[in-house]
């Protein structure tokens, strides 16, 4: 187990302060890794509370170059960044923020050639991709690996997430296993808010998984409302003719 | 009737309620209960929850109570419960 410096006593020491927490799991944090696809909306807010909690070591994968629509959710991008790559202005931005922080910056998505090596370096993934063809890859990756992953998701002011746990609990391809052909990824609006919820509770989950505190999301798909503003569990099963679980 | 908690696409194909009654008599299936919905909220309501096929689509999944119903075809929904149709969500 690793120790704790006097200044990262002092930097943690209002979590730490939490029942339950303590110093065991801020050592378990010291230890970890988590794999971000993608920086976004979502993605973003995902790393940034990850690298506030004292996880040891991020990778981050996200392909492209920032745009004008983006600036209202991608808060680690930069105003003047329009037309620049997003992964090195993420870097940059989780750099300053926490220099203790291990950090890898890949500027493409997860993608067939190079998901195992994602994957094969982190103890976890976050799963914060706006496309289901790269979702499910992982998916099936982490499930090939038996690595946790944290699944989230958003359209307009909803957001799902939950934890699959190989081999324990449903994958994604138990709840999606086709794609319907009217799904568009650009088909809804997005108010930076709700994946900026959505990110916190994704880095809140992974962090309880990472260091065995409280209770996890595994088996259980939470729904947030930000419409009326309500969270509601659901209970998911597998599907016993699952192609990556079953 | 069984209140029926409508999310993503779906909410604006019901003109934007988020939850909305269906009249459920007798215990009827989630492919039965879908195939009202669809008929109450029409043409776009239909394409959400209906392959060309007509079959619902395997990614929509239905809450009874809380727990997911996997069995289509099993008339498992009566009058009183509370019915979640959420659909596949992929936003970042």
């Amino acid at each position: 187990m690793v120790e704790l410096t006097e200044w990262e006593l002092e930097k943690f020491k209002r979590q730490i302060q939490i029942p339950g927490f303590g110093e065991e799991a801020q050592r378990k944090l010291k230890a970890s890794s988590a794999l971000v696809t993608r920086v976004g909306g979502l993605g973003g807010p995902t790393a940034m509370w990850l690298a506030a909690a004292g996880i040891r070591r991020l990778v981050l994968a996200h392909g492209g170059t920032l745009t004008p629509s983006n600036l209202n959710r991608q808060i680690l991008m930069r105003g003047d960044g329009v037309g620049k790559p997003r992964a090195p202005q993420a870097d940059e931005t989780l750099r300053r923020f926490n220099p203790d922080l291990e950090l890898k910056a890949y500027g493409e998505d997860a993608k067939p050639h190079n998901v195992a090596e994602l994957v094969g370096q982190v103890d976890l993934v976050c799963d914060c991709s706006p496309d289901f063809g790269e979702r499910l890859l992982l998916n099936a990756e982490c499930w090939r690996q038996g690595k946790p992953m944290v699944e989230a998701g958003m359209n307009g002011m909803e957001a799902h997430l939950t934890t699959i746990l190989p081999p324990h609990t449903p994958c994604l391809q138990c709840t999606v296993p086709e794609v319907p052909d009217w799904w568009d990824p650009l088909g809804f609006g997005v108010l930076g808010a709700v994946p900026g919820t959505l990110g916190a509770l994704t880095a809140l989950e992974a962090i309880k998984v990472l260091t065995g505190f409280g209770e996890i999301l595994a088996g259980t798909l939470l729904v947030f409302d930000g419409e009326d503003m309500t969270f509601s569990k659901f209970a998911i099963s597998k599907r016993p003719d699952c192609p990556v679980c079953g | 009737m069984v209140k029926v908690k409508l999310f993503a696409n779906l909410r604006e194909a019901a003109n934007g309620q988020r939850v909305v009654e269906c009249a459920v008599e007798e215990p009827v299936s989630t492919t039965e209960l879908l195939r009202k919905l669809a008929d109450q909220y029409g043409e776009k309501a239909q394409k959400l929850l209906f392959d060309k096929g007509g079959g619902v689509w395997q990614s929509i999944v239905i809450m009874r109570n809380g727990e997911m119903v996997r069995d289509r075809e099993a008339k498992t929904i009566g009058p009183g419960d509370e019915i979640a149709v959420l659909l596949p969500v992929a936003g970042g």
